[in-house]
């Protein structure tokens, strides 16, 4: 793979529905990765777009034999009862990352569950993630309301490890550049990030420590964040970075 | 047996040498989108990241299509070896006459887009524009509402019609049933398997490759076709052979 990079995908989704041709078992996302040249990948399940907690424990019960293969749990605020509450979650947490060797992060979808991404909202949920160092990534659909409430909660909860993420970041350079040049915990995931001059752009504004590789497979095709990458007009450290270190050192909570 | 281009792009390896031509690129640029390339040496300096030889231009965006064309030119002079002008077409202003086309066309440019912003247009106010494309056989890039590229293909049979931003479904049926209508890659979903679909469909020598650059990287839109499960063969026909023959390169 291109100049020995070792990409570490941020954004794989396993399960029925989430495609047109999704991948319905671990070993369908390995032979895709392998294709592709990506040597591990943090995923989330499906059904965690449904029943979070089925959803996750459903996750680690497909992805346990594969040692590529990580967990990224879906997570809804506290208040319903859907996810245990903050004083059992931290236990829940610490069981699942002891057993996936420490590679654990956290997603959510907002818009999907419905709920605002602000600080009352969260409850315990955005502080308890930032002491235990758990990268969240936030799916970010386009409105400007919601880089207020980024700001909010980053705000309120500094440590917050916040990788954002979205189908597309067309029109929303601006206020992407903008928070991440004002809270220094924020990372972007490059599967919505595609403006031509974009990574090198965004390194020498803000930093290629803050770039995480993802492909949004298999909605998305995982070949065009991974040419953007290999073509990108960064030093190899750099792009080694991009590819899987920034990742890598989230996830080792470094 | 792994793809050659495949492998030179796994490697990040330049593609020059390849015949990449690119038949959707934007000069001009919405004030609302931050874009951190938009000049023409920018464009042409990502072009050559990946190995593009041609980039068809155009600036439909700006709100004067005169303003729209002069820029073009100017691309065009600056780059005549790299850029391939397309007249900034708005169908409901109307800007453009036989003789602006005419004289357009007399500093090199070979095209033209039609660009509706999603606003429906009336075939019979383009008729001028369509007839001198038809005279010249020039391409005509098209943002328009499918039932008017329709009527548009069934008028004017000579034209070669490529459809741009059009996932709609019955953009692949007008493809099959309008041998002079095109899909540009911009109207492919960047869903995993999808190109490799619709070449099952409409076949490989039916699609051009055009990647919405700026807005969008050229290698980030190249990987796609690339890094297809297409045979190399009809990866190169996308890539570029297609939009060759249309435009009658050498």
């Amino acid at each position: 793979m291109g100049e020995g990079l070792d990409f570490f995908d941020a954004n794989v989704c396993l399960g029925a529905g989430s495609a047109s041709q999704p991948f319905l078992t671990a070993n369908d996302i390995i032979e895709e990765l392998d294709r592709l040249g990506i040597e591990e990948a943090l995923v989330y399940h499906s059904l965690s777009l449904r029943e979070p907690d089925l959803g996750n424990r459903r996750l680690l019960e497909q992805i346990r034999d594969y040692g590529r293969l990580h967990p990224c749990w879906v997570l809804v605020p506290p208040f319903t009862g859907e996810i245990p509450p903050p004083g059992k979650l931290s236990a829940v947490l610490r069981e699942v990352e002891k057993s996936c060797g420490g590679r654990l992060a956290v997603r959510l979808f907002p818009d999907v569950f419905g709920f605002p991404f602000r600080s009352w909202s969260l409850g315990g949920l955005a502080t308890l993630l930032a002491v235990f160092r758990i990268p969240v990534i936030l799916e970010y659909r386009s409105g400007p309301i919601q880089w207020d409430a980024i700001a909010e909660v980053l705000t309120h909860t500094p440590g917050l490890r916040l990788i954002i993420s979205a189908e597309s970041f067309d029109s929303d350079l601006r206020p992407l550049y903008a928070i991440c040049s004002q809270y220094e915990n924020t990372y972007v995931e490059l599967s919505g990030f595609h403006h031509s001059g974009g990574i090198e752009d965004f390194s020498e504004r803000i930093g290629v420590e803050r770039l995480i590789f993802g492909t949004r497979l298999p909605s998305y095709d995982g070949s065009q964040t991974l040419s953007y990458v290999l073509y990108s007009e960064l030093a190899p450290r750099e792009k080694m970075l991009v590819a899987g270190g920034n990742l890598r050192q989230l996830l080792a909570h470094e | 047996m792994m793809s050659e281009l495949w492998s030179r792009l796994r490697e990040g390896k330049s593609l020059a040498g390849e015949r990449i031509l690119d038949n959707h690129c934007h000069l001009d640029c919405r004030p609302s989108t931050y874009l951190p390339v938009k000049s023409p040496v920018g464009i042409v300096h990502e072009m050559d990241k990946v190995g593009v030889e041609k980039a068809c231009v155009h600036a439909v965006g700006l709100p004067d299509p005169e303003l729209a064309d002069r820029f073009v030119l100017d691309a065009l002079r600056s780059f005549p070896e790299r850029f391939i002008g397309y007249a900034s077409v708005n169908p409901h202003t109307l800007s453009h006459t036989k003789s602006s086309l005419d004289a357009l066309f007399a500093e090199g440019v070979r095209g033209m887009k039609l660009y509706s912003a999603e606003l429906e247009c009336d075939v019979e106010l383009l008729r001028p524009i369509l007839s001198f494309a038809e005279e010249r056989q020039c391409p005509v890039l098209c943002n328009l509402e499918l039932k008017t590229v329709f009527g548009v293909a069934s008028e004017f049979p000579r034209i070669p019609l490529i459809l741009a931003h059009s996932e709609e479904t019955g953009a692949l049926e007008l493809v099959l049933q309008r041998k002079n209508v095109y899909l540009e890659t911009t109207s492919i979903p960047p869903v995993r398997g999808a190109l490799e679909q619709t070449v099952e469909r409409v076949g490989a020598e039916r699609i051009i490759f055009g990647s919405d650059a700026p807005l969008r990287a050229f290698e980030h839109q190249i990987g796609l076709i690339v890094a297809s499960r297409l045979p190399d063969s009809h990866k190169r026909r996308i890539l570029g052979l297609n939009l060759m023959e249309l435009l009658g390169l050498p």
